[in-house]
């Protein structure tokens, strides 16, 4: 396995928190555990990745540091230049603006959409999917087995209980913030693969103007549902919103990078949080068609490469 | 398959109509294929221009939209495209190239800077709502109002409300210990993919003498009976559905005539409570705490 950029390793452990989370709620929906047991449960889960994340971090960065006698200490950042400095400041701004439209909280969509009222059900019955939670009454007549298997409903539900929020202040303003940052850094990750160090000029300015750019596409896009602007900014809370802003920009620097194994983490969270074809939603085809194309590139690219080197060995 | 085809027909309509970041997709690939001799990611390019093409035509954005199921609408199938990420590599590329080859004409490069800015402000809404979002918010805090003061009045107690839209809609939200006969689904169809509860006819009855009663502040469905239940909806016949469903607090707009409020109360043998612009009426039911 590749080392991944601290980026990587917050994304990735996110993952890690939905996996845990997927997995309590399977043993609520399946095996009944009450919801008491699966908060329990889960907030050691969610305790221990980021204390197991720091830890994993501090040591290998550490080890590196040691080892590789680079006179740049890790964390130290300056600017290129004073385009690059400017280009930063207006990623800033329109970023704090975006925080603050979240965080004002009368932002949120919820046209098709329950997820205040399931975790608030959870909480109230101590169980996941006891009842209908758009009435409260029990089910007459059940729920899609597709949508009892999503586990983001729990995982909200437990970290409501855990820092003792109402369901709305959790699912319209603290989520939707994690994902506003998740998805800038999955987008920041992407920028460090498109324009990489090696072989580019001016390559810190393009990833600036690329951020800048990302982010103003955010507010540009926040005209219609299913657009990464709207999503972002008034759905954050949501699955699909999740899978297209964190997962997907995240897979897509981790193809560019030829990053499979992590890549592949990326079709199970999916399926755990978003309703898939029986979990093939859009990251597992979205992989293969890159997956398939870079090798195909690859291939093509390494006989143009061969004839180019037989042309100029042949004598004429 | 030809609700699919149509769907994704007025799908690609609807999704251009209040904003154009598709268009600006096409014109950004379009320079990246044709503008630029370089292709660093070519990887990228040749999958994004395929997804979008397939995802403008209608018969592969049909198979699309069975591939993403039925729970998601045509736009969804624009997931498989990296419109935000392809848009914003292009336009970077863009940028930096033209400044790199007009290096010291700055006036040049902030022209161009502005117009980039501006082309992009303009594949939106240009600050135009999804919705009104002011006038939902006013509406959101008045019923948490409400439900927060019938659930201070009855605490402990266990509340099945049924009550104007504006109120249920948010009931649960607010309070998941409220109960409610019928929840927003029965107006937001979305909702129904959650589960394979159905309403019965009472229920919908009941929605619909609600939903007119709020809306004229009296209730003429007496007169005309609807084609879809066959039988005439009356005060009293709705009050006894809802008391069949486990009703105990029922509240009407404050804009209900005298003469309605008297025979709810008659029918209930209750009192009328005012409160914040509503009739609450409490039902004691036997055998409850």
């Amino acid at each position: 396995m590749k080392r991944g950029l601290f980026g990587d390793n917050l994304i990735a452990g996110e993952i890690v928190i939905i996996g845990a989370a997927a997995a309590v709620h399977l043993a609520a929906a399946v095996f009944g555990w009450s919801f008491g047991r699966c908060a329990m449960v889960l907030g050691g889960l969610v305790c221990a990745v980021p204390v197991c994340g720091v830890l994993f971090y501090g040591i290998r960065s550490g080890k590196r540091l040691s080892g590789s006698g680079d006179d740049a200490p890790a964390g130290k950042f300056r600017f290129q230049s004073r385009t690059e400095c400017c280009l930063y400041a207006v990623f800033t701004l329109i970023f704090l603006s975006q925080l603050a439209f979240i965080c004002m909280g009368d932002s949120n969509y919820r046209q098709g959409d329950m997820t205040v009222e399931t975790v608030g059900s959870i909480l109230e019955t101590d169980g996941v999917y006891q009842v209908n939670p758009m009435t409260g009454l029990p089910y007459t007549g059940g729920i899609p087995l597709r949508l009892k298997v999503l586990c983001l409903p729990t995982l909200y539900a437990g970290l409501s209980k855990m820092t003792g929020m109402s369901p709305a202040d959790m699912v319209w303003k603290v989520i939707p913030v994690v994902t506003l940052i998740s998805s800038y850094t999955a987008f920041a990750m992407l920028a460090v693969s498109l324009f990489p160090k090696a072989g580019e000029k001016a390559y810190r300015e393009k990833r600036a103007s690329f951020m800048t750019v990302v982010s103003l596409l955010m507010w540009v896009g926040a005209y219609q549902a299913g657009v990464d602007g709207f999503q972002l900014l008034c759905g954050g809370w949501m699955g699909v919103t999740i899978r297209n802003l964190v997962l997907l920009p995240w897979l897509l620097s981790l193809c560019i990078r030829k990053k499979w194994f992590w890549a592949v983490l990326c079709i199970p969270a999916e399926a755990c949080i978003v309703w898939t074809l029986y979990g093939c939603g859009v990251c597992l085809p979205f992989l293969l068609a890159l997956g398939i194309l870079q090798r195909c590139g690859g291939k093509s690219g390494t006989a143009a490469a061969k004839d180019r080197k037989s042309q100029v060995q042949t004598p004429v | 398959m030809a609700e699919y085809l149509y769907n994704a027909w007025s799908g690609w309509t609807g999704y251009t109509d209040k904003g154009k970041l598709p268009v600006l997709l096409m014109a950004v690939l379009l320079f990246l294929w044709f503008g630029r001799k370089q292709k660093e990611q070519k990887t990228l390019l040749v999958y994004t221009s395929v997804m979008a093409a397939c995802c403008i035509f209608p018969v592969t954005a049909a198979v699309l939209m069975g591939y993403q199921t039925k729970f998601y609408n045509y736009e969804w199938i624009w997931s498989l495209v990296p419109v935000t990420a392809v848009i914003a590599y292009g336009l970077t590329v863009f940028w930096t190239e033209y400044r790199a080859g007009n290096a010291g004409a700055w006036r040049k490069v902030l022209t161009v800077t502005l117009a980039l800015t501006v082309l992009l402000l303009l594949c939106g809404s240009l600050g135009g709502r999804a919705w009104d979002r002011e006038a939902r918010k006013e509406e959101r805090l008045r019923a948490y109002s409400v439900v927060e003061q019938l659930s201070a009045a009855h605490s402990g107690e266990r509340i099945c409300l049924w009550a104007p839209r504006e109120i249920m809609e948010y009931a649960r939200e607010k309070d998941a210990g409220i109960l409610l006969p019928y929840g927003r689904n029965i107006w937001d169809g979305f909702l129904d993919a959650y589960s394979y509860d159905l309403y019965n006819e009472d229920i919908v009855m009941m929605e619909r003498w609600m939903e007119e009663l709020s809306m004229t502040g009296e209730t003429d469905a007496e007169a005309s009976p609807p084609e879809e239940t066959g039988h005439v909806i009356t005060l009293e016949a709705c009050v006894q559905a809802a008391l069949e469903q486990g009703v105990n607090c029922i509240m009407i707009t404050g804009e209900s005539s005298d003469e309605l409020v008297e025979r709810m109360e008659k029918v209930l043998g209750v009192s009328a409570e005012a409160l914040e612009g509503y009739y609450l009426f409490a039902v004691r039911q036997e055998g409850a705490p």
